[in-house]
């Protein structure tokens, strides 16, 4: 391969855990809930699924382990923000403060400061066709996962757009008393969105550990949480363009290791600033075209009357 | 009324403890014992008291940067970006100042480092009012691009080569800040407690003080009014990022004497457990940031004599900062301006 071909695949590779953490944030953001917890619940999937497989699981059974435990964060945050009227941002901010507190003591109480590495083997099933010059390794050399990950994306896309559910969801965001009036139960549609969106999110730090890297560290995600948050609302909650952003990420990520292997002088430090400031610079040209549901972040209250 | 406050913060750190105490039996551990050496090692011991005195300073500071910003109804969630600002600018600096009297020497690392840090805070500040983006995304982006910032610098251009791990060439113990008379205490944990209390006087008696909250709690009336709320909102999150700039300050003058090129200072979000468990009020921030202390204190003590792994401590801070948001009793949290759009942008 050479280093189109290794940038290109490496961006898909590392675009697939960013984009469904990323759709799952959007899926909460349109039913209006702004969730900060991303980085702490995508660490508490990568280290559960991290666990099962290290315990001899198989690295199917880890990433379902790892989106059932985003799935049961989510129905807390859910309830607690709409039962309890519990204010999301510092509920989210909790979550990802102990969440990360939480995998970084669990995995230190179990394997110390050893690091045990994972031989999660996983079958390419297009690997045939990656003989394609540029593009091949990228699209088609990939593990099975990523295009599950891709199916997902196109299928929630849809499923957001076409159906009814769909509709109801974005109602709950813009405007959650009209909804209500309508005869839709406001508070269940975000705990659904919660569990569903979060269990993505769970989904997502599973892939980070078991698909991408193979192992598991404290802190791992090093800010791909919050940067699921940004391009959630940069791309405007919508599946396809979260997607393009992801892959934008991949790609600027990945060009800090390319640009080693051209032996061109450059600090490696300095890539690594990379992604974050370019992000960055997406958020401001794009800060006009960044999105919100009407009523993000607001607990809906029934009895209030202020919206 | 004070003492109601006071009881129901405290509830929240029970509840805290106790789920923790959960964690720790499940994991082994014997919960009294680990809380009882906490309290043993923070508050029965002379030296125990002082260093968590001295681990309460930045997160005081952190939180009074958080309060700065909440005043006016903005979240600044970049304050660990602003630290890191912060330390850099002074550990730039510092070993050049080598023939200056100490006392010019600590100045001038403090006026580096807040301009550092009101910097790091004015580019989202500008993007909040003048392009209306958010500042919750912004301000953690700006943080990973502190880090990363940081490291490429200090693996760079500022790398001190008598050191094996890359940090800023060291400042002399001779010359960092004194301590208190026959304590471990810093003047820089004094700086702390007198910027809390500026900013409670400023707050209660002056007009900037009212005005700036008419500006974040009901923005369109005090354009009404006349309030230039863009500029009130400006101005309140630079101070902000100025402020959790000398926690960062603090570390270079007084405690490490260098910033190394890994350094994540762990403030930022344990500012808000501190903001919301005083409920908002200045004065209770003290004592609020020095349980805080005690238990980063205890982070770096526990380990050794009870064999509980340190990130325990972040796990409790983060219990601490959800049992707040679910026991919110309505109104310590600002309800907040609508995230969607902002009624500053014209």
């Amino acid at each position: 391969m050479n280093v189109i071909e290794t940038l290109l695949a490496s961006a898909m590779l590392a675009a697939a855990p960013l984009m469904l953490a990323a759709i799952g944030e959007a899926i909460g953001q349109r039913s209006g809930q702004l969730n900060l917890g991303v980085e702490g619940v995508m660490l508490l999937g990568a280290f559960t699924g991290f666990v099962v497989v290290e315990a001899g699981g198989t690295v199917s059974a880890g990433l379902v382990a790892a989106m059932i435990i985003g799935m049961v964060v989510g129905a807390g945050f859910g309830l607690a923000t709409t039962l309890l009227s519990a204010n999301q941002i510092v509920l989210g901010l909790g979550v990802a403060l102990a969440g990360e507190g939480a995998t970084g003591y669990l995995f230190r109480e179990r394997f110390g400061l050893s690091q045990p590495l994972l031989d999660a083997g996983m079958s390419r099933p297009l690997h045939h066709f990656a003989g394609i010059p540029v593009v091949g390794p990228a699209l088609f050399d990939q593990r099975w996962f990523v295009y599950l990950a891709w199916a997902l994306v196109v299928g929630i896309g849809a499923w957001m757009r076409y159906g009814r559910p769909g509709l109801i969801l974005r109602a709950a965001g813009e405007s959650p008393f009209a909804t209500e009036a309508a005869g839709v139960d406001v508070q269940r549609v975000r705990v659904i969105a919660a569990i569903v969106g979060q269990g993505l999110v769970g989904l997502g730090g599973g892939a980070l550990s078991l698909v991408e890297v193979g192992f598991f560290t404290p802190g791992m995600t090093v800010g791909i949480g919050f940067i699921a948050i940004a391009i959630a609302m940069v791309g405007q909650q919508r599946p396809l363009r979260i997607a393009g952003l992801a892959i934008v990420f991949g790609l600027l990520r990945g060009s800090g290791t390319a640009i080693q292997l051209t032996n061109v002088d450059v600090q490696t430090e300095f890539l690594e600033l990379l992604p974050y400031a370019g992000v960055l610079v997406l958020v401001v040209l794009m800060g006009r075209q960044v999105r919100l549901p009407r009523a993000l972040g607001l607990a809906y209250d029934r009895e209030s009357r202020n919206a | 009324m004070v003492i109601r406050s006071a009881a129901q913060s405290l509830l929240v750190v029970v509840g805290a403890f106790v789920s923790g105490a959960v964690v720790l039996l499940l994991t082994g551990h014997n919960p009294l014992l680990v809380y009882l050496e906490l309290i043993e090692r923070t508050l029965l011991r002379r030296s125990g008291i002082e260093e968590s005195l001295v681990a309460m300073s930045p997160v005081l500071l952190a939180a009074i940067a958080a309060w700065i910003a909440s005043r006016v109804g903005m979240w600044n969630i970049g304050i660990d970006g602003q630290i890191v600002a912060g330390a850099v600018a002074a550990g730039a600096i510092a070993p050049h100042l080598g023939a200056w009297p100490v006392w010019l020497m600590w100045l001038a690392c403090a006026v580096a480092g807040v301009i550092a840090g009101a910097l790091w805070a004015l580019i989202p500040a500008m993007l909040r009012v003048r392009r209306g983006v958010n500042e919750i995304v912004t301000t953690i982006m700006m943080t990973y691009v502190a880090y990363s910032s940081a490291s490429w610098l200090i693996k760079g251009a500022l790398k001190d080569d008598e050191m094996v791990a890359p940090a800023t060439r060291i400042v002399d113990v001779a010359r960092r800040l004194p301590e208190l008379p026959s304590t471990r205490i810093h003047i820089g944990v004094l700086v702390a407690v007198v910027a809390c209390l500026t900013v409670w006087i400023l707050s209660r008696w002056t007009a900037i003080g009212m005005l700036s909250r008419v500006a974040g709690e009901a923005p369109r009336a005090a354009h009404r009014i006349g309030v230039p709320v863009d500029r009130y909102v400006v101005t309140a999150f630079v101070a902000s990022g100025g402020v959790a700039a000398l926690a960062g300050v603090n570390e270079v003058i007084a405690v490490r004497g260098s910033v190394q090129a890994d350094w994540r200072p762990p403030y930022g979000l344990a500012a808000f457990g501190v903001l919301f468990l005083a409920r908002r009020q200045v004065a209770g921030l003290i004592p609020a940031a020095l349980l805080l202390g005690m238990l980063e204190y205890g982070a770096t003590v526990l380990p050794r004599s009870t064999g509980v792994a340190p990130n325990f401590f972040p796990l409790l801070e983060g219990l601490i900062l959800v049992f707040l948001a679910i026991v919110n009793w309505r109104r310590i949290v600002p309800r907040g301006r609508s995230l969607a759009r902002s009624e500053g942008a014209t």
